[in-house]
């Protein structure tokens, strides 16, 4: 899902570039008041495992790879914002360092795989809270907010033909049209990824209950 | 370090070992082709993709360093963006106390 440069027309990005930059400036300064020395290592870790979780990638039928995001574990322990600004510094890092995912169109991939993802699952979980057991959220969470993130991506791809196309008639910008991407783009995430993100939500989540839990018991005793 | 900070850190050093295993996939992403790729499947290369430069230097494209192997590569790059990370956390955290 990152989206590298060229792929999409300037009147896309340009757009994008304008939605995300508030929000980002409002996602900085929600992550800004929640950390502190107590919040940094949970929270760095978590942006850390982001990052590396995206270079996991996981090969699917078609010849084709995609990976989990980790966004909802962070949007369901320290709100969408935070989870937001966190997965878009990862997508940052990424696009700037190693070129995965345009920095040009980086305003697109943030909206996609930091904000949609985050704010989903966000909602989702706050949803079914209480209603399924625990890790049957977890996994759900993770699920909706990738496949929601991929159905983003797939309509900004999808649209591009219709943006510009050269004196021959060939598009400019990415070459394949709405028909095309939905069923792909987001078919391997509601098949694939999604699975990836929604068990990884899950582990995680029980991981970092185990770790607080266990915390928790030993400030209680001394 | 608390025992939660070293759970968290063997958590992340597991992670990141675990990641040459990304390899195992020979297919990119689909959607993230190369011109090269493009061009096998449609015969021509749309120009803003063909004429598409980054912004800016690239210093390990790809998260494949020069000279050496693609796992040693991948494991590099992997512990390379984890302090990168840690690194910006730890700015916003010092702004932050100096904001109080």
């Amino acid at each position: 899902m990152h989206i590298p440069d060229g792929f999409l027309s300037p009147s896309t990005y340009i757009t994008a570039s304008f939605i995300a930059l508030p929000l980002l400036i409002r996602a900085f300064k929600k992550t800004k008041e929640l950390i502190d020395d107590e919040s940094f290592a949970l929270l760095s870790s978590l942006s850390a495992f982001s990052f590396v979780v995206m270079m996991f990638n996981i090969p699917i039928p078609g010849g084709t790879s995609g990976h989990a995001i980790g966004a909802a574990i962070l949007a369901i322990l320290f709100g969408p914002w935070v989870a937001a600004f966190c997965i878009s510094l990862t997508l940052f890092i990424q696009a700037l360092i190693f070129g995965d995912g345009g920095l040009s169109v980086f305003a697109v991939n943030s909206l996609s795989m930091g904000f949609t993802a985050s704010f989903v699952a966000f909602y989702v979980h706050k949803f079914l809270k209480n209603k399924m057991r625990d890790n049957i959220v977890f996994f759900l969470s993770g699920w909706s907010g990738i496949v929601a993130a991929s159905v983003v991506v797939a309509v900004i791809l999808g649209i591009q033909p219709l943006l510009g196309v050269d004196a021959l008639g060939h598009p400019i910008y990415f070459p394949f049209g709405l028909s095309v991407t939905i069923p792909t783009v987001v078919g391997s995430h509601i098949l694939f990824f999604g699975l990836a993100e929604g068990i990884a939500t899950m582990l995680v989540m029980r991981f970092v209950e185990k770790i607080t839990n266990q915390d928790k018991e030993v400030s209680n005793e001394s | 370090m608390s025992r939660n900070k070293k759970y968290l850190l063997f958590f992340l050093l597991i992670a990141i070992a675990l990641t040459p295993l990304g390899l195992i996939a020979h297919g990119g992403a689909w959607g993230e082709w190369s011109t090269d790729e493009i061009k096998s499947m449609l015969d021509f290369v749309p120009e803003s993709i063909k004429n598409a430069k980054p912004l800016v230097y690239i210093l390990i494209p790809d998260y494949e360093i020069f000279s050496l192997s693609s796992v040693a590569s991948t494991l590099v790059s992997a512990l390379l963006g984890v302090i990168l990370v840690f690194l910006v956390m730890a700015g916003i955290k010092k702004l932050a106390k100096r904001a109080n």
